[in-house]
């Protein structure tokens, strides 16, 4: 017989719809990647994106907020932002909490868009075995 | 034919060797020592006590993911210090909040070789209102906090990671009643001790899809605690 405890924590909330909860959402809020230390890890269309608004000019800029460990740099994550077609080349996020408490410019567009993005995982060889997670952050000026 | 003289002095004669055997006894085994080792084996059950507290330290609650300044913490009704919920309140769909000292978990152990910690939740975040959810793996997540000294560094966008929902055996699971869960299979830890007791302290995110539906929402989050 395995010995164990057990208890428990309610979580709760009481939700409202957001005024403007359409303007700027995910289809997703988590994605997990399962990866191996010195592989790459490409994810077609990992998220969306979506802009939803009549605005004629906006930007959208997007980052990870931190690293995943400081033997894991937010920089080997890059992605492919796009709306039909993946662009030639992905490119490392910039992470707001190495590069200078700023953000990358992603996007400027206009009226309602929705970009998928590929996401590409490259793992160092050094990181050890575990779970690491980061957030990856979007913002819409307009 | 023999007396009864003659029987008492012969019964009195066998009495006296006898007696003199019983007191040599011990005389003859005190030589004979042997020296051997004799193994002795036992078997200790494994203890394993948890302990569970809820907003365990002032300043607990929900903290609007911002960037720059931080907002001060609110909660729910239900949540109180030391115990109750955690319970972010009145929020709106679509948007992110981080749950400052949401639990704590102290685990005392009897094993010498540590622990492996579960959590999981019972089931998905559930809308009391309209019978709808959102799976729990895309709205609660967990990160390490602070005991509160130092204070817990965590903003609404600290790297955090989502709950999933059991595959395990739920049994009482409602809004009034802690579920407890029936492993045949453990999943994978969410932490790992090699000692024996140790204190583990827990912000939680939430981030509730911007396409959920509104009404009152509730999920329990269950801890599981097995000795190594």
């Amino acid at each position: 017989m395995v010995a164990q405890s057990q208890q428990a924590v309610r979580v709760e909330a009481s939700v409202a719809p957001n005024p403007l909860g359409t303007l700027l959402v995910s289809n997703l809020t988590s994605v997990t990647i399962n990866a191996t230390a010195g592989t790459t890890v490409v994810v077609p269309c990992a998220y969306t994106v979506t802009v939803n608004t009549a605005i004629t000019y906006w930007l959208l800029d997007d980052g990870l907020y931190s690293d995943f460990a400081a033997v894991f740099p937010g920089a080997d994550l890059a992605n492919n932002t796009y709306i039909s077609a993946p662009q030639p080349t992905a490119t490392p996020f910039f992470v707001y909490s190495d590069d200078g408490g700023r953000w990358a410019l992603r996007e400027k567009s206009g009226g309602k868009q929705t970009y998928c993005v590929d996401l590409t995982l490259t793992v160092p060889v050094s990181v050890p075995g575990g779970t690491y997670s980061t957030n990856a952050v979007y913002t819409l000026y307009y | 034919m023999m007396t009864l003289r003659q029987l008492s002095g012969r019964l009195g004669r066998m009495s006296a060797i006898a007696l003199v055997i019983v007191l040599l006894f011990p005389a003859i085994a005190s030589p004979s020592t042997v020296n051997g080792s004799a193994t002795v084996k036992w078997r200790t059950n494994a203890i394993v006590k948890l302990t569970l507290t809820p907003n365990y330290f002032s300043g607990f609650g929900a903290v609007k993911a911002v960037i720059g300044t931080q907002p001060a913490p609110t909660h729910g009704p239900n949540a109180f210090l030391d115990g109750g919920s955690v319970d972010f309140g009145d929020i709106y769909s679509g948007e992110s909040f981080l749950y400052k000292y949401a639990v704590h978990l102290s685990i005392t152990t009897n094993s010498s070789t540590g622990f492996n910690l579960y959590g999981e939740g019972a089931a998905d975040f559930y809308n009391q209102a309209d019978g709808s959810s959102q799976p729990i793996s895309q709205t609660v997540y967990y990160l390490p906090s602070t005991s509160g000294s130092p204070a817990d560094p965590n903003t609404g966008f600290s790297p955090a990671f989502p709950f999933e929902k059991t595959a395990g055996v739920v049994a009482g699971n409602s809004y009034g009643t802690p579920p407890t869960i029936t492993y045949s299979t453990y999943p994978a830890p969410i932490a790992s001790s090699s000692v024996s007791s140790e204190d583990l302290y827990y912000d939680y995110e939430l981030k509730v899809p911007a396409a959920a539906t509104s009404g009152n929402y509730f999920v329990w989050i269950v801890y599981t605690v097995v000795a190594k």
